[in-house]
């Protein structure tokens, strides 16, 4: 890598590191694990930089490498259960403010999904995305959208009220 | 179900705003970028060798007694000259949207040569007092894409001749506390091209603070030729 190559990778991530780690984060409930895998997406795109002809597409090609990066995590490591285990005991916050535990009961929910229908709703409703970009993202047409995202909000529900009853 | 909804995305927007906006370049990340490039360029090396070798054999056969290869020679394009910031003078042009600010930046090229513009400038604004005004910025598609339009002859590379205008596009939104303007705009161009100070009469106009503790969001669009060069 050049000195200009690193000098635009390193300007690319002042510019884009901070709303990537945000959906890293919202996609794995972990800052730490969405920074590295952040740091993980740079380093796969450092070398397609030079083939990357249209910079307005940096920032959907980092998306869809954070995705999958989230994915194979998961996948990979074989953690969900463990983390889903972990998260679910850990007993919800409860702020000063009447809606904190709500709140936290709905962030817990969140991770606690199958990591697709996580995925479908953060990239919905977080990075309000068309259902049709969603689709390209997850390799699955815009129904399935529509239904990960319907079935993901209805677990949540279920989730969020069987933790408040107990 | 909508104030389910609402809740959900108030607390990813709350989870959001615990990431630092600006995060410092690790170097560690850098090393292993490196690492991984001059893997892939050894990689490409390899295969162009074997791409020549079979390129020289199929070239020799077309080469043979009686053959022509016309167009292969003199392809190359002519070199361009990147715009510096002393060959561009900035205009914002901004309307009021909904809870935000929207239009362009158009820089055009008051020098006395051709010149070229590409990717995505570094955007900032500055206060009356001269301070900067903290944004998150965001990449944005371009005009022609967000409009569907053909993609302009050329783009990414926006070549301008004397007199002609390059368009950035940019929407800002939920400016706290209140900005009661004027404020600045600079257009850093990247690659040490230098920054242009872009101003208007509209420069004053600054989007509403919608939520204190939400961030102000700058989105920024590559350069491309305007609609009005």
């Amino acid at each position: 890598m050049t000195e200009g190559e690193g000098g635009r990778l390193a300007e690319l991530y002042v510019r884009h590191s901070a709303e990537a780690t945000r959906l890293a984060y919202m996609l794995t409930g972990d800052r730490q694990l969405a920074e590295d895998l952040v740091q993980d997406a740079f380093v796969r795109l450092a070398g397609r930089l030079v083939h990357l002809r249209d910079p307005g597409a940096f920032d959907a090609y980092l998306r869809r490498t954070i995705v999958n990066l989230a994915n194979s995590h998961f996948r990979r490591k074989r953690v969900e259960r463990s983390y889903l285990d972990r998260t679910a005991a850990e007993p919800p916050r409860v702020g000063d403010a009447p809606d904190t535990g709500r709140r936290d009961e709905l962030w817990h929910g969140l991770q606690r999904l199958p990591v697709r229908q996580r995925t479908a709703i953060v990239l919905r409703i977080y990075e309000d995305l068309p259902e049709q970009r969603v689709a390209d993202i997850l390799g699955c047409r815009p129904g399935t959208v529509r239904s990960l995202v319907s079935r993901g909000l209805a677990e949540l529900r279920i989730h969020v009220r069987s933790d408040g009853d107990g | 179900m909508d104030d389910d909804l609402n809740q959900l995305e108030q607390v990813l927007r709350d989870r959001a705003a615990e990431v630092p906006h600006v995060q410092d370049v690790p170097p560690r990340m850098l090393v292993r970028a490196r690492r991984r490039v001059a893997r892939n360029a050894l990689a490409s090396v390899l295969g162009a060798v074997l791409i020549v070798a079979g390129a020289s054999a199929g070239l020799g056969a077309l080469h043979g007694p009686g053959g022509t290869l016309p167009g292969t020679s003199g392809s190359s394009a002519p070199p361009s000259t990147a715009c510096a910031a002393s060959d561009l003078q900035g205009t914002v042009s901004l309307e009021g949207a909904m809870g935000s600010v929207e239009g362009s930046i158009d820089l055009t090229n008051v020098g006395g040569a051709t010149c070229t513009l590409t990717g995505r400038p570094a955007v900032s604004i500055s206060d009356a007092q001269g301070n900067d005004v903290r944004v998150q910025v965001i990449a944005s598609e371009p005009q022609w894409k967000a409009n569907a339009a053909p993609q302009p002859r050329g783009w990414p590379v926006v070549s301008l001749r004397p007199g002609s205008a390059a368009s950035v596009r940019v929407r800002w939104s939920n400016a706290c506390p209140q900005l009661s303007g004027p404020v600045s705009w600079k257009i850093d161009l990247g690659n040490g091209a230098g920054t242009v100070d872009a101003s208007s009469a509209d420069a004053s106009f600054v989007p509403p603070c919608n939520g204190p503790t939400d961030p102000s969001t700058l989105e920024v669009g590559p350069f491309e030729p305007s609609a009005g060069a």
